[in-house]
């Protein structure tokens, strides 16, 4: 799982490219008369000034409403494979919509500086089995992660329920590679033991 | 009229993403509830509360020391921010004061949080370790009431009773934490089924 660094490059570069098409078209020189100029606005304060405003928007979207991952690794497989390029978004987690069934992205329980991409199995109040098939209950405020390929999938049946507030976002959009472009359908699920999947007929 | 609407939205739209990076990547303020922390933070209990400056610069990589005073998102509450002291760190070996977790050696990623207040405190005696990627911030000082301004310190060398060893197995660094969170168990009932097990989780349960 490898975020795609576009608040840090995609910020500073657009602001430049923005600069220099507002050099291009003119607009640069057309205010180098203007009084702002005079009060000691140079061009490369004015450059600094752009880079600093677009990217803090960039910082805020990429945090705030979408962003890009490149998933790297079998985890997920055949479901998401390795090297897809994704959208996630962040609305569904930070309104707490998060429903069994959904890919995620969260923060490694064991490297908080990586990301980890795998599927809601169970939420607050589930029973589910961990790798020793033991039955464990996940705790209030946590959900248990596993990825679609269970024999290659380092997650929660390794590390145990992981809290609500280490995961970041949901995939939303597949971007590459082409022939599978499209948006990401959250419906797959197992049944839980103990449960009957005809019951849930709301899900 | 209609310019001057237009400049207002295009200051906003700039005002509100600025912002927002400052409190996220440096630093912003935060009210302290409770006294889960006394006496250092909401030291004087009939007064107005604490503020404090969180340093999120500090904590960019989510790296912490022993010592610390970390604003922490609660792990039983994504909406909750918590405050408490770092107490043991990934590869100590800890007690809490109740029965529950005994002997805990502390998981890669993980640290151990605890309220300098322990009968009044909500911490990692309750919840267990708080993995690194909760941490929000570090407290660094108190910037309200202004006759309790300070620096808060990093206090590292006091010594913390639930702490048993420090940085006890670090050689076996690569054992499968969550099934063996318990070292010498005193009798095979006590042995937990996974570190954040609740009590009334099926701890016998097998299939």
């Amino acid at each position: 799982m490898m975020r795609l660094p576009t608040g840090l490059l995609f910020g500073p570069f657009s602001s430049v490219l923005l600069s220099v098409a507002r050099y291009a078209s003119g607009s640069f020189t057309s205010r180098l008369s203007s009084p702002r100029l005079a009060n000691g606005s140079s061009k490369s304060w004015r450059l600094l000034k752009a880079t600093i405003k677009y990217g803090c928007i960039m910082y805020v979207v990429n945090n705030y409403i979408v962003d890009f991952f490149v998933c790297i690794g079998p985890s997920m497989e055949p479901t998401i494979q390795s090297h897809d390029v994704v959208i996630t978004e962040h609305i569904s987690q930070r309104f707490g919509s998060l429903r069994r069934g959904d890919l995620i992205v969260a923060r490694s329980p064991i490297n908080p500086t990586s990301f980890i991409c795998k599927r809601i199995v169970g939420l607050n109040g589930d029973l589910v089995y961990d790798e020793n098939l033991h039955l464990v209950k996940v705790p209030r405020g946590h959900v248990w992660l596993e990825g679609d390929n269970a024999r290659d999938s380092v997650d929660s049946r390794r590390y145990g329920p992981i809290p609500e507030g280490l995961v970041r976002s949901k995939l939303y959009f597949r971007l590459w590679p082409l022939s599978r472009f499209g948006r990401i359908v959250n419906f797959k699920r197992r049944s839980l033991p103990g449960e009957d999947l005809e019951e849930l007929s709301s899900y | 009229m209609l310019h001057a609407v237009w400049n207002a939205c295009k200051f906003v739209g700039v005002a509100i993403p600025v912002s927002i990076t400052f409190l996220d990547n440096v630093g912003s303020v935060a009210r302290v509830h409770g006294s889960s922390m006394w006496p250092t933070l909401n030291g004087e209990r009939s007064n107005s509360p604490d503020y404090v400056w969180l340093n999120s610069f500090a904590t960019r990589n989510f790296t912490v020391e022993r010592g610390d005073i970390i604003a922490f998102t609660s792990p039983t509450d994504p909406n909750r921010v918590l405050i408490k002291r770092v107490v043991g760190l990934e590869g100590d070996i800890v007690q809490s004061s109740s029965t529950r977790y005994s002997n805990l050696r502390i998981r890669q990623g993980f640290v151990w949080m605890e309220g300098d207040n322990k009968d009044k405190s909500m911490d990692s005696n309750t919840f267990g370790p708080v993995p690194r990627g909760l941490v929000l911030g570090k407290a660094s000082l108190i910037i309200w009431p202004p006759a309790r301004f300070r620096r808060l310190k990093t206090e590292a060398d006091r010594s913390y009773p639930s702490v048993l060893v420090e940085n006890g197995f670090a050689t076996t660094k690569n054992q499968p934490a969550f099934t063996s969170p318990k070292i010498s168990p005193t009798s095979p009932s006590d042995v937990p089924t996974g570190v954040f097990a609740s009590d009334d989780s099926a701890d016998g349960i097998k299939t």
